[in-house]
C-alpha cells in the first residue's frame, strides 16, 4: 500500500500536463461461462438441494484510475486503472450452508476521448485475474487438508461511457456504463471447487462478459 | 411513421429479440429445468448409479423404470443384521472424501458419519510393525511406467518381502498387483478431488442410499428382472427380460457392473461397436470378498496390511455404536479367488483365523465367536469387486462411457471418467453424466 501511494505521488509530480485521478464504485453484472456451468451442474446434480445455488451474477466493485492527456492530441487521454469486483453465491438447505465467493482483480490500460463536451468514451485492455473460494458450513472446502481454491487469468477488452458533471474546476462526477468481454479465461480448478469434480464436463478455457454501472469521482490536477 | 423512426424501432425490437432470450437463459441456475420430455427411460441395474439416475429423472419429471436382476436393490452395497449388535455393510462402507454429491447429501440429511483415523500396521517378515523399512508410497507420482504394481515395486527395489504389502495397495483398487497398471491407475487418480479422508457411516452406506435415494423412487424399481438383451436398432428400444417379457423405451441407461459387460451377458442388437467392446475388455475386475469375524475381545489393531491370506484387516466397529468386537477381512484379487475356492464359509473363516493366530499368538481362535462371508464374486449379476485399470488401458474408460446413438447410455463406478471410479460417489457422478448427456441431446 505504501509503495502504491509513493508511486501515485511520483506520477502526479512528474506528469507535466493535466492529469486526473479517479475513484469509482460500481454495480457489476457478470456472465462467466465456466463458473456458470459449474454452478448449474452443481444444482442439476443435486436435486436434494431445494434452495438452488445462485449464479455469480450480481456484484459490487471499485476502481481507481489515473489518466493523463496525449501531448499531440490533448482531447485524448491515456491511463490505467485497477478494478476489483466481488460476487457471492450463497445457499442454505436445512443447515447445509454453501457459500462461494468470486473475486476479480483487473489491471487495465485505457485510452479515452471526449465524444461530446460531457460524454467520455474509453477503450481498455485488461488482464483479469480471478479467485474463487468456497466454504461449507463456514469451513473451507479442502482436498488432502489443503483448501481448494480456483484461480484464473484472462485477457479482456472493455469499453466504457461516462457522463461528466463538473462540480468545480478540479472535481467532476461521472456516472459510468461499461461493457467488458474476456474471450480467453484459464481457470483449471473452477469445476473442482464448485462441483467437486474434475474433468467431468468443463473446459479449462472459457470466456466471460460483464456489464457495470458506476459512479466515478474524477480529481483533476492542472499543470503548475 | 417515417423511415428513420421505423428503422430505430426495428433495431430495438431486433436487439430485444436477440438479447432477451439470452438474458432469460443465462439467469437459469440449472442445466435442464423442465425438459418436458415425454419419452420413457429404462435403467438397467439398481446399484448406486442406477438408483441415482432414477432419482435425477424423477426430479425432472421424466418417466423411468429401473430393472434389477437381483431380488434386492443397492448393487454392491448391502446390510446384514445378526452378526453383531449393529448392522454391517456387506459391500461399500467407506465414504471416500468429503467433497462429492454424496458428501453434500450426507451434510444436508445430517447423516452421522465418523472420520476413520485408523492407523496402519504392517505384517512384515512375520511381525507386526508400525513402519516399513522402506516407504512403499511409490505409486502416487508422475511418470510411472505402464507396468504392473508388482513389476514396478520390484524395479524400485521392493523385493518379495514386500509382496503382500504391494498386494494390499493393489487390493485397495480391487486388483491383483500383477494386473493393476501403475501408470493408468495414477492417471485415473489425477482428477481425484473428493478429499483424502475416509468416513464411516454410523448406520450403513446402504441405509444412507436407501433412505435418501432409493425410497423416493421405490415404485419405479422392478426386482428379479434380469435381462437377456437390448435391441436399439429402431427408434423404440426393446429390452428383453429373461422371463421373455419385452419392454419398450426411448432411452436406456445401462448401469450393470463392468464384469457383466466384459462377459457379454447382455446381447446388444446391433452389436456394440468393436471399440466399445474392446474398451470393456481392457478393464480389470477381480474377485472380491468381505469376511466379518466376531471376537470376544479386541486383540487386534485397527488396520493391518500385508497378510498372506488377506492383505487388509480392519476393525469394523470404527464409527459404530457397539459393544461387540468385529474384524473385517477385506480380501481382493488372488487372495479372494483362493479363499473362494476353499469351497465353504467355514473353510474361509478357518483360513483367516489361522493367519490371525500367527499374527496374534493364537488369540484369534481362542476369542472367535462367529463369522460371516460375503463373496461378491459368486453373486451372479455382479461377479467381482470393482473395475480397475490394467496395462495398456489407454482411453478405454472414456470410450466405454460414451453414449451410443443418443439412445444407449452407460453409467456405473467403472464408467466414471473424472477420477472417482471404484467408489459409490463415483457411480453417482457417472449417473449424473449419463442423465446429463441424455437430457442435453433430446431432440
Amino acid at each position: 500500500m505504501k509503495k502504491l501511494l509513493v508511486l501515485l505521488v511520483l506520477i502526479l509530480h512528474f506528469q507535466v500536463e493535466s492529469q486526473a485521478l479517479s475513484v469509482e464504485l460500481n454495480y457489476s453484472f457478470c456472465v462467466n461461462s465456466q463458473f456458470d456451468k459449474a454452478v448449474r451442474v452443481y444444482n442439476s446434480a443435486r436435486p436434494f438441494l431445494t434452495s438452488k445455488q445462485p449464479l455469480f451474477r450480481n456484484g459490487i466493485g471499485a476502481k481507481i484510475g489515473y489518466s493523463f492527456p496525449s501531448k499531440k492530441h490533448p482531447k485524448v487521454l491515456y491511463g490505467f486503472e485497477l478494478g476489483y469486483s466481488y460476487f457471492d453465491s450463497y445457499a442454505e438447505n436445512d443447515g447445509f450452508i454453501n457459500d462461494m465467493q468470486l473475486h476479480n482483480l483487473t489491471p487495465r490500460f485505457f485510452t479515452s476521448t471526449k465524444i461530446t463536451n460531457r460524454i467520455i468514451g474509453q477503450i481498455m485492455l485488461g488482464l483479469p485475474s480471478y479467485g474463487v473460494f468456497r466454504q461449507i458450513n463456514s469451513a473451507a472446502v479442502t482436498n488432502d487438508e489443503t483448501p481448494i481454491r480456483a484461480f484464473g487469468i484472462g485477457l479482456s477488452i472493455r469499453s466504457q461511457l461516462s457522463y461528466q458533471f463538473t462540480l468545480n474546476e478540479r472535481i467532476s462526477l461521472c456516472p459510468t456504463f461499461g461493457l467488458e468481454y474476456c474471450p480467453f479465461q484459464y481457470s483449471p480448478q473452477g469445476e473442482a471447487l464448485i462441483n467437486q469434480t474434475k474433468g467431468l464436463y468443463t473446459n479449462n478455457f472459457n470466456s466471460f462478459f460483464g456489464v457495470d454501472f458506476g459512479l466515478k469521482v474524477r480529481f483533476l490536477r492542472e499543470r503548475k | 411513421m417515417d423511415r428513420s423512426k421505423f428503422l430505430k424501432l426495428s433495431s430495438l425490437a431486433a436487439m430485444g429479440w436477440i438479447i432477451g432470450p439470452s438474458l432469460v437463459a443465462c439467469s437459469k441456475n440449472t442445466l435442464f429445468d423442465n425438459p418436458n420430455y415425454k419419452g420413457k427411460v429404462l435403467i438397467i441395474g439398481a446399484g448406486a448409479a442406477g438408483l441415482y439416475a432414477g432419482y435425477l429423472l424423477q426430479s425432472l419429471g421424466i418417466d423411468f423404470q429401473i430393472l434389477e436382476a437381483r431380488n434386492m436393490y443397492g448393487g454392491r452395497m448391502g446390510n446384514f443384521e445378526g452378526l453383531a449388535d449393529y448392522t454391517v455393510d456387506t459391500g461399500a462402507q467407506w465414504l471416500h472424501g468429503n467433497n462429492s454429491i454424496l458428501a453434500d447429501l450426507v451434510k444436508k440429511s445430517k447423516t452421522k458419519i465418523t472420520k476413520d483415523t485408523s492407523e496402519n500396521r504392517y505384517w512384515f517378515q512375520n511381525e507386526l510393525v508400525k513402519t516399513l523399512p522402506k516407504d512403499i508410497e511409490i505409486f502416487d507420482k508422475e511418470g510411472l511406467p505402464d507396468i504392473s504394481f508388482e513389476e514396478y515395486a520390484l524395479q524400485q527395489g521392493f523385493g518379495t518381502e514386500y509382496k503382500f504389502i504391494v498386494e494390499s495397495l493393489a487390493g485397495d483398487q480391487g486388483a491383483d498387483a500383477s494386473q493393476l497398471s501403475a501408470y493408468w491407475n495414477h492417471k485415473d487418480e489425477e482428477n481425484w478431488v473428493a478429499g483424502d479422508d475416509d468416513f464411516k457411516f454410523q448406520d450403513t452406506y446402504f441405509h444412507f442410499i436407501d433412505q435418501n435415494i432409493a425410497q423416493p423412487i421405490l415404485p419405479n424399481i422392478q426386482l428379479n428382472a434380469p435381462i437377456d438383451g437390448i435391441d436399439y436398432s429402431t427408434d423404440k428400444l426393446q429390452v428383453k427380460l429373461k422371463s421373455g417379457t419385452i419392454l419398450e423405451a426411448d432411452k436406456v441407461i445401462v448401469t450393470v457392473p463392468i464384469s457383466i459387460l466384459k462377459l457379454n451377458e447382455i446381447a446388444f442388437t446391433p452389436a456394440l461397436p468393436s471399440a466399445k467392446t474392446e474398451a470393456f475388455q481392457k478393464f480389470g475386475m477381480g474377485p472380491g470378498m468381505k469376511v466379518f469375524l466376531k471376537f470376544s475381545t479386541k486383540f487386534y489393531e485397527d488396520f493391518v496390511l500385508g497378510g498372506t491370506i488377506c492383505a487388509a484387516y480392519a476393525d469394523d466397529t470404527v464409527g459404530k455404536t457397539t459393544n461387540d468386537n468385529v474384524l473385517l477381512a477385506f480380501v481382493m484379487g488372488e487372495q479372494a479367488a483362493y479363499l473362494s475356492n476353499l469351497g465353504s464359509d467355514t473353510a474361509i473363516i478357518q483360513a483367516l483365523l489361522a493367519e490371525l493366530d500367527v499374527m496374534y499368538n493364537n488369540q484369534a481362535s481362542a476369542n472367535f465367536l462367529n463369522g460371516v462371508v460375503f463373496d461378491w464374486t459368486k453373486e451372479p449379476y455382479i461377479k467381482g469387486a470393482y473395475g480397475f485399470s490394467t496395462i495398456n488401458m489407454g482411453e478405454a474408460r472414456k470410450i466405454a462411457a460414451q453414449p451410443i446413438d443418443n439412445k444407449l447410455f452407460f453409467a456405473g463406478e467403472a464408467m466414471n471418467i473424472n477420477g472417482h471410479h471404484q467408489t459409490v460417489h463415483g457411480a453417482v457422478e457417472s449417473a449424473y453424466k449419463a442423465v446429463n448427456d441424455l437430457i442435453l441431446n433430446l431432440k
